[in-house]
């Protein structure tokens, strides 16, 4: 092995033109260069200066828009650096849409050699291949059909199989896990993670436990430029808490004055006091705001990744545009699917006498709770402000909860185990003689 | 890929080597691609391919009734039944096919494969010998064709016929250069899709189809010339229907011209290239 780089980017820039009209990008072509420019610059990434050396694996982690496909495209060399050089040392495999080749009209063997050659492999070579194809993507009978009768997951495993395939020495996979179902995820985190021994592998995905989880170091990318760069857990954990600081703009701890009062245990049999659907709340009324969420450890310091059982606090600031008589606040948390998980407003506390906020002050409203044991994903809390049973406002995705469960179990909820203990019986045998 | 000095020197000038080398280096890649751009035309039809021989054979008959029993036009020359007559039509025909099968597939050349634009690493400039191929395959279907009958009617061909071959490679190089430039502008400028479709039309009428050139009075006659198909038609036509030999230092000096042109072409898309990404 040489000590030459895999992958080294210098100053890499991309700045893609943005004409108002189609025909400005003709008209720009024959105008001299003193005239002022027809076309607005909008930079998708600047600044990337990048080394990684062979056999090391790199995970790219950012917002949507903050330029992690723009690089791969970059690295890839399907799009054409503005600024700056990059350069990559052996044979790429470019995983950036799972079967982007494919034929709808043909069949799963016919596009596996299509996208096999695409990905530079020869005849002889596919020929010798298609068995070890076949029997990754595990789809039987299925290959000699055409994709269109596919389910999006079997798609997903034959793509993934022909790249799989192709040995490169530096994958470059974009999101792929966002597609197919859990089994094919399971498929793929296995097999990259045997990749690593091999070769380069760069992975760019938005749940930050794959990257945790497959990465020895992370770049963490936002508006276009590299923001940090280290060991993958420490900037998953600063992506964590940069996502919460988008969410909601307040930092700091809580200096929280006005009525305060904690909950007696809950009652057995006792209901939530709000009186409508969180899921068909009506339309908002106005009057009043959700100003901004966030959780929060309960120092007041914004919450990183969680794995379930910490005590946490979600904080609510609303504002009166007009008195509000009966302010309720509400929160539902809801998956990734949308479903609410738990929610809960300040009735149960208050009851049908909360404290007016007069108009045009705001308020501030803090949920204590311990963390149930959920999946691993992001959840967001959807908050809502009534006067009495009338909406005013509900902001959806208000906060962003970033869950990182240390269960193995795949299931929705988990326990939080006190004793778990496995003792043989007496011997019956041992008791007759 | 020769880095060294002796290696740069050692390398021909790019007109000519270049559009060989990028279609030998690629052809199993072009191969496969063309068989898919023919086969996929018919995929999913209860008749599959048979369409390929059957629809040449209906314009055939077309042809025979309209021109031959029905407006009975008399080709200059010896007289000829209609079914011949049919023949030569669908000759100068067939050679326009080709040429606008490739050119009317171009403009939108790159928009339609921009999944190989964007998600995978794919030397685009092969896609100009991926449509030219295709349309070649299908050339040469309706080319049987009209040979079978050719030889139930007149039985073999004089000797002439052997330059056919010949007198197509100008035209597929033209070709393969005006998908060059159409693909590269058209991806920049979508009008020139609408454009070709009714420079087609226009076009059909501005070759030696339905005529010779000799009846095209004198003042016309450059435009004709100007056709790159006038001289393929004209020379195919002669070679099948009267034995005679293409003039051949008008071949040689237009088959030159058309692999400089080709070659410029194909230097021009390599460079343009990289900007396609940003736009489609």
């Amino acid at each position: 092995m040489s000590s030459e780089p895999a992958i080294e980017a210098r100053d890499l820039g991309k700045a893609y033109r943005l004409y108002p009209r189609p025909a400005d990008r003709v008209r720009q072509l024959f105008r001299s260069h003193s005239k002022p420019k027809l076309y607005e610059e909008f930079w998708a990434l600047q600044h990337i200066n990048l080394t990684i050396a062979k056999g090391e694996t790199l995970g790219i982690v950012g917002r949507n828009g903050a330029g992690k496909s723009t690089l791969l495209q970059l690295i890839c060399g399907t799009l054409t650096p503005t600024a700056g050089t990059v350069k990559t040392n052996g044979r790429v495999a470019a995983m950036l849409e799972l079967g982007a080749g494919f034929n709808a009209e043909f069949t799963g063997r016919e596009n596996v050699v299509t996208s096999a050659a695409l990905l530079g492999l020869g005849p002889q070579d596919i020929i010798a291949r298609m068995p070890d194809i076949e029997a990754f993507a595990g789809i039987g009978a299925y290959i000699d059909q055409p994709v269109k009768r596919y389910s999006s997951g079997m798609y997903a495993r034959l793509a993934f199989a022909v790249c799989a395939h192709v040995n490169p020495d530096i994958l470059v996979a974009d999101e792929i896990l966002a597609v197919g179902d859990f089994e094919f995820q399971q498929k793929c985190m296995r097999f990259m993670r045997g990749f690593r021994q091999r070769g380069t592998l760069l992975f760019v995905s938005h749940d930050a436990a794959a990257v945790t989880r497959l990465c020895d170091k992370a770049l963490l990318l936002d508006h276009g430029r590299a923001c940090e760069y280290g060991d993958a857990r420490e900037i998953c954990r600063r992506y964590h808490v940069l996502q919460s600081r988008f969410m909601s703009d307040g930092t700091g701890s809580f200096q929280t004055g006005g009525s305060h009062k904690l909950l007696p245990p809950p009652p057995d049999g006792a209901g939530s006091g709000v009186g409508f659907d969180p899921d068909m709340p009506g339309p908002a009324q106005g009057g009043g705001r959700v100003r901004e969420a966030g959780f929060y450890n309960i120092d007041g310091t914004p919450l990183g990744a969680v794995a379930g059982g910490e005590e946490i606090a979600l904080r609510v600031v609303v504002e009166a545009e007009r008195a509000i008589a009966r302010p309720v606040v509400a929160f539902a948390l809801r998956d990734r699917l949308a479903q609410i998980l738990f929610g809960d407003d300040t009735v149960t506390v208050y009851g049908e006498q909360p404290p007016p906020i007069p108009a045009g002050r705001s308020a501030e409203t803090l949920f204590r709770f311990r963390l149930p044991y959920m999946a691993s994903g992001a959840y967001s809390a959807e908050i809502f402000l009534l006067d009495g049973a009338t909406l005013l406002d509900n902001r959806r995705e208000a906060a962003i909860l970033r869950m990182q469960s240390r269960h193995i179990s795949p299931g929705l909820a988990n326990l939080a185990m006190r004793e778990v203990s496995l003792a043989l019986d007496a011997d019956p045998a041992v008791g007759a003689r | 890929m020769a880095s060294d000095i002796a290696g740069r020197r050692a390398e021909p000038p790019f007109f000519l080597s270049a559009v060989l080398t990028s279609a030998l280096k690629n052809h199993y890649l072009i191969a496969l691609l063309v068989r898919r751009n023919v086969e996929v035309t018919f995929r999913g039809s209860v008749l599959g391919v048979a369409w390929a021989v059957l629809a040449p054979l209906f314009r055939l008959a077309l042809y025979t009734f309209v021109f031959g029993v029905v407006l009975h036009v008399r080709w200059p020359g010896p007289p000829r039944s209609s079914f011949e007559t049919a023949l030569l039509y669908f000759t100068g025909l067939t050679l326009f096919d080709f040429f606008f099968d490739c050119i009317t597939a171009a403009p939108a050349l790159i928009v339609d494969y921009a999944n190989f634009v964007k998600k995978v690493v794919f030397p685009l400039e092969i896609l100009s010998f991926v449509v030219v191929g295709a349309a070649l395959v299908r050339f040469a279907i309706t080319a049987a064709v009209l040979l079978l009958f050719y030889l139930a009617i007149d039985g073999l061909p004089g000797v002439a016929a052997l330059s056919l071959p010949l007198v197509m490679v100008p035209l597929v190089l033209v070709a393969l250069g005006l998908v060059w430039i159409m693909a590269m502008v058209g991806t920049f400028i979508r009008d020139l899709r609408q454009l070709i479709a009714l420079f087609a039309m226009v076009a059909m009428y501005l070759s030696p189809i339905f005529f010779p050139v000799s009846q095209v009075p004198a003042v016309a006659r450059p435009v004709f010339y100007a056709n790159p198909l006038t001289f393929v038609i004209e020379s195919a036509r002669a070679a099948l229907f009267a034995n005679q030999w293409p003039n051949w230092i008008i071949l040689i000096l237009y088959t030159a011209g058309a692999w400089l042109f080709a070659s410029v072409t194909h230097r021009m898309f390599v460079k343009v290239k990289a900007g396609f990404a940003d736009v489609v």
